[in-house]
């Protein structure tokens, strides 16, 4: 134990986590106590690919004759776990492979390699949905999902284009953003409030084209797993989920490739080893054509269409520096892109936004009991637009830029503990929304108050998985954040005629303002039989970046603002209860949670607030409120078999409460939904052709509408209602989907996939607003309320997925 | 001031991209409460006009007995300046003096013919003959009405002409009867100066420009710019002629009324036009218009006004 902490100490030194340790070994003391009679040994290995030797992440070890024992490969396909002297059964799953069984002996610490082989069927085409995790009544944490790349690519997909964000909204406790949208909502929490990361770089706008298309190219991610909430204490940052994407690691042996056409957009991934069994890479890359099939409807443009496009590429270098050292080297870039001439040729604009990240990482393996994860991340995201018209260059732009690095350390000491701890760093640029306009003469006129700000943002956690008994499990973190805002920065105050009356100067560096918080996360999991448990959680956290958006969707434009001078962080707390059950040996597993969120600190536009151009900070337009949102969620999924799939039902409230909003009156949240209901299969009908559907039912959305009206100079303004007091119908749609798998040849495989969105044509509403037009002198008024659905047709689109080894 | 309307055409684009639909609705709506509506404004040489109404449910009846019904009588209105205060007359239009017509019609948007007596139409205003608008002064309004009390307060600012104005021609050299009006301003080197402007073609009234009828100096504070002004058009139109909008005609008389306004009666206007445009766009940014009255809707509002001519060649 003390050979351990100081492992810990010595890499830990330069990171000045010397409290975290203390708070270990306290705990490790305390930890080792009631199991230190009982002589344990320690079983790790990695789990490979016995075709490719490439590591399976995600894959499930554990011992048939301790069932309590188990544990998950990384990335790189390690595991270790640790379990008391004696003869075990291991049994290693993982999807699409067969399962294997070894004995052996555990009467010292070991190490054994286990190697998989692909079950018959091609793993593309495999709908066994087979356990990644733990059976969820064995975990401590709530509100915890998986969702591997295998299930979603048999379920039916707008214009055909596999979504992550799309799958993860018809999960319970996930609303969507609306028709075709990626933008999420998670148990009454705002969009900004979502932990989007990619291989740990934080995604600031994971959405393209007014977010109906993510920025996640199917091909290119490993894993995706979505936490809602009760997140363990090595998460922070946001206040409602955690979305942790990982991106897939080349193939250590052979070279191959993948790809797929479709309808607006193709795809192609390369990989194979750089050497063998030692390094390899991966590239993909997607790009869109949509302007193509777009232009039709943009007959007003000089081209007679606009050339709109987005692209993603994603990369992935990884190298076994040795059997305990692993390096990898990850990064994405992806683009929207377009310009815009009017036919008259007087407005000639381009803009561009996208996100840029970078990982860069180190996993090493101390020994069988301490595993350590490095990684230095860059991000950026980037909005430009820039116009010509009148005679000036116009360029408005916005954008967020981080460096962090982060240490984690996983340290599993006894069979009754597993303990996380380290510590994350992350220094912030966020560049608000500026505009500069340049004349002929070169003369400029600009945002010339509004400046980037900085802030250094650190955290420290720690969190013990501990097993009290066999059926009490008990998960207990920490977390501690730090945020400060420091200069150049100038804080103005305003009069009512947004004239400076006082500003204080901070200099390069200087401290504007700190916040920080403790953050207590617990969740515990009491096992009442091998198939049932009931689970309990509790946790704190804090967000010191914000995005405030008033349009109906999340726009490219919105801004990233920290918590500064001026806005505080945001804060939650949640608390869940959960009764979790899996019958039929395990083919179902099926729970029921409930959860109750209170949110501080909420922030909104003030009322009467119209964007435009200003040369104020747009967080003098905010104000702060209030939230609560309570529901009880039940889940139901078949795991096995030719048909698997889920039945999702959230029943849920969430309202808001501001003092400056709605006469300080409380009203329901924009994703308020009474209801909301997903079910979801797929269907193995032979090796060929597997179908799939979806079909979902939400409450209709809470909208302001007018009440009143009245005349100026003629024509008709509107008076409106309590906010978000009225309903618009509900939204209900069916989509289907069937994949069609080619002929099996030696090294091509291929596959069509056909599918249709909104097959019954239903008209969701994504708005209503009251239309008017004429105008009282000229006697021809006319008032009609009118509904606007983005989709209100059956969708249909064919893609044609192929690989090639 | 050229930042401002851009973003809309992005937005506008981006709309496009998707092709919504539209269908009508019957949507049955609570009553809401009924309030009072202010429509007041002053001038420099003018009397002091206010319109009084009260909102009504928004599907109600839209015919002229039900807006002549929309107006509130009895009302006590007084404007106060300089500490002295104004009562302000109910007159009905049958009543109204030529001059006061011709104010009434300006300033609120209404042709001159619906205000004579055969009109078949019948409008009021509160007004008084005892105050005229005067540069640089402060305005505050009262009405009381059945236990209800409005307050508000605007100011004539100092007027802010524009230094010239001048055409070039259409860029499609084949559009050889339309210009493109241009206006040089400088700005005066205290923040805050705002504009709203109007402009009329030969005999026709003045109308505000369509999307976008003010300015602010917050980001062009003290400069002196040149940029183009788009042609005023009637709202309420079913479909703006694209081809057409923002161009004069090669012949036209243009008249520009130039009128400098102060901060609040800027936002009034900034925030309802940014309300009627974002109405029915799934990309808009939905907003309440801000108003300045105290206690109800609308705006009292002054107006600091210059008028340019030019015959576009």
């Amino acid at each position: 134990m003390k050979s351990c902490s100081s492992i810990i100490y010595k890499t830990a030194t330069g990171l000045r986590i010397n409290s975290i340790n203390l708070l270990v070994s306290i705990m490790l003391f305390l930890a080792f106590a009631p199991a230190s009679a009982q002589d344990s040994y320690r079983l790790s290995g990695r789990v490979v690919d016995a075709l490719t030797g490439e590591g399976l992440a995600g894959a499930s070890v554990s011992l048939q004759e301790r069932i309590s024992i188990g544990a998950i490969t990384e990335t790189d396909g390690s595991f270790s776990l640790t379990a008391p002297a004696g003869t075990y059964t291991v049994v290693a799953k993982y999807i699409g492979y067969d399962d294997t069984k070894q004995v052996l002996e555990l009467d010292q610490n070991s190490q054994v390699n286990i190697k998989l082989a692909p079950t018959a069927y091609s793993v593309q085409e495999v709908v066994v949905v087979a356990e990644r995790q733990q059976p969820i009544t064995q975990t401590a944490t709530l509100g915890q999902l998986e969702l591997p790349m295998e299930t979603i690519k048999t379920l039916p997909v707008l214009f055909g284009e596999l979504d992550i964000l799309k799958t993860i909204q018809l999960l319970p406790g996930v609303q969507s953003g609306g028709e075709g949208n990626t933008g999420f909502y998670v148990r009454g929490g705002g969009a900004d409030q979502n932990l989007v990361l990619l291989d740990n770089a934080v995604v600031y706008n994971p959405g393209h084209l007014l977010n109906f298309f993510s920025v996640f190219n199917s091909d290119a991610i490993a894993n995706t797993t979505l936490i809602k909430g009760n997140m363990p204490a090595r998460y922070g940052g946001r206040l409602s989920s955690v979305l942790d994407i990982e991106m897939r690691e080349g193939d250590m042996s052979d070279f191959s490739a993948e790809g797929g056409i479709g309808l607006i957009s193709s795809r192609l991934t390369v990989q194979g080893p750089i050497v063998e069994d030692k390094a390899s890479f991966i590239f993909s890359g997607r790009r869109t054509y949509i302007d193509a099939i777009l232009n039709p409807f943009l007959k007003n443009t000089e081209q007679g269409g606009v050339p709109f496009r987005f692209y993603d590429l994603n990369g992935k270098l990884t190298y076994d520096l040795s059997a305990k050292d692993k390096l990898s080297l990850s990064g994405y870039y992806g683009r929207d892109i377009g310009d815009l001439r009017l036919s008259d040729g007087r407005f000639n604009s381009e803009f561009s936004w996208g996100n840029a990240t970078a990982t860069a990482r180190w996993k090493h393996l101390f020994n069988d009991k301490l595993f350590m994860d490095v990684s230095g991340v860059f991000s950026n995201y980037q909005f430009e637009f820039n116009w010509d018209f009148g005679g000036y260059n116009t360029v408005l732009q916005t954008g967020v830029e981080d460096y962090s690095l982060n240490v984690d350390f996983d340290f599993t000491p006894s069979v009754r503990h597993h303990l996380q701890y380290g510590v994350q760093y992350t220094y912030h640029t966020l560049r608000p929304r500026t505009g500069e306009a340049e004349g002929e003469d070169g003369e400029t006129f600009g945002t010339s108050q509004v400046l980037p700000k900085y802030a250094h943002e650190t955290a420290f956690y720690v969190s013990d998985d501990w097993n009290v008994t066999d059926k009490l499990l008990v998960s207990l973190g920490l977390r501690s954040s730090h945020f400060m805002q420091v200069g150049p920065f100038s804080y103005y105050r305003f009069n009512e005629n947004n004239i400076v009356t006082d500003s204080t100067r901070y200099g390069s560096g200087e401290k504007v303002k700190t916040f920080q918080a403790l953050e207590p996360r617990a969740s515990a999991r009491y096992k009442l039989s091998e198939q049932s448990s009931v689970k309990a959680g509790f946790a704190r956290s804090a967000q010191y970046l914000h995005l405030v958006s008033n349009a109906y969707t999340t726009l490219p434009l919105d801004v990233w603002v920290p918590s500064s001078a001026i806005v505080e962080p945001q804060r939650a707390t949640q608390y869940a209860l959960g009764y979790f059950k899996s019958f039929a040996e395990n083919q179902y597993e099926g729970s029921m949670e409930v959860y109750y969120k209170d949110l501080e600190n909420q922030l909104e536009y003030r009322e009467g607030f119209a964007p435009g151009p200003s040369n104020r900070d747009l967080e003098y337009e905010f104000v702060s409120g209030n939230g609560e949102s309570y529901g009880v969620e039940f889940f139901l999924r078949k795991n096995y078999g030719n048909l698997q799939g889920w039945f999702g039902y959230t029943l849920s409230k969430t309202t808001r409460q501001f003092p400056d909003l709605n006469n300080g009156r409380e009203f329901p949240a924009r994703f308020d939904r009474r209801h909301d209901l997903s079910l979801v299969g797929s269907y193995k009908y032979n090796n060929r052709w597997t179908f799939g559907g979806s079909f979902i039912f939400g409450t209709g959305q809470a909208t302001t509408l007018p009440l009143r009206r009245y005349y100026l100079e003629g024509t008709i303004n509107y008076q409106y209602g309590d906010r978000n007091s009225f309903r618009m119908q509900p939204t209900h749609r069916l989509d289907l989907s069937a994949t069609l798998k080619g002929k099996d040849r030696e090294r091509i495989e291929s596959s069509w996939t056909f599918s249709i969105y909104n097959v019954y044509g239903r008209r969701n509403p994504f708005l209503y607003y009251v239309d008017n037009e004429g105008s009282l002198s000229n006697q021809n008024l006319k008032l009609q309320a009118k509904k606007v659905s983005i989709i209100p047709f059956p969708l249909p689109s064919v893609t044609w997925n192929f690989s090639w080894k | 001031m050229n930042m401002r309307m851009h973003p809309s055409i992005f937005y506008l684009f981006l709309l496009l991209l998707f092709s919504s639909c539209e269908e009508d609705l019957n949507l049955i709506l609570p009553e809401g409460e009924e309030m009072l509506v202010v429509e007041g404004h002053i001038e420099q040489g003018t009397p002091p006009v206010v319109v009084l109404t009260r909102s009504v449910p928004v599907f109600s009846d839209l015919s002229v007995e039900a807006l002549e019904q929309s107006f509130v009588h009895d009302a006590q209105v007084t404007v106060t300046s300089n500490g002295q205060a104004y009562t302000l007359q109910e007159v009905a239009s049958p009543a109204f003096s030529e001059a006061l017509r011709q104010v009434v019609s300006m300033q609120l948007g209404i042709p001159v013919e619906q205000l004579r007596r055969n009109s078949g139409f019948l409008f009021y205003v509160y007004t008084t003959d005892a105050l005229l608008g005067e540069v640089g002064q402060s305005y505050g309004l009262r009405i009381n009405q059945e236990g209800r009390l409005l307050t508000a307060t605007t100011t004539i600012p100092q007027l802010n002409p524009v230094d010239s104005l001048w055409t070039v021609p259409h860029p499609d050299p084949q559009q050889d009867s339309l210009r493109i009006l241009y206006y040089s301003y400088t700005d005066p080197d205290t923040l805050g100066n705002s504009i709203r402007y109007f402009t009329k073609r030969n005999n026709e009234p003045f109308f505000p420009g369509l999307f976008t009828s003010v300015f602010n100096d917050e980001l062009v504070n003290g400069s002196s710019i040149s940029f183009p002004l788009d042609r005023g058009e009637p709202k309420g139109q079913a479909e703006i002629n694209v081809d057409l909008y923002s161009y004069f005609g090669v012949g036209d008389t243009v008249t520009v009324r130039w009128a400098a306004i102060d901060l609040p009666h800027y936002r009034f206007w900034y925030s309802l036009e940014n309300e009627q445009n974002s109405n029915g766009s799934p990309i808009g940014t939905p907003n309440i218009t801000q108003s300045n009255i105290d206690g109800g809707l609308g705006i009292w509002g002054g107006y600091g006004v210059t008028y340019h001519t030019i015959v576009i060649e």
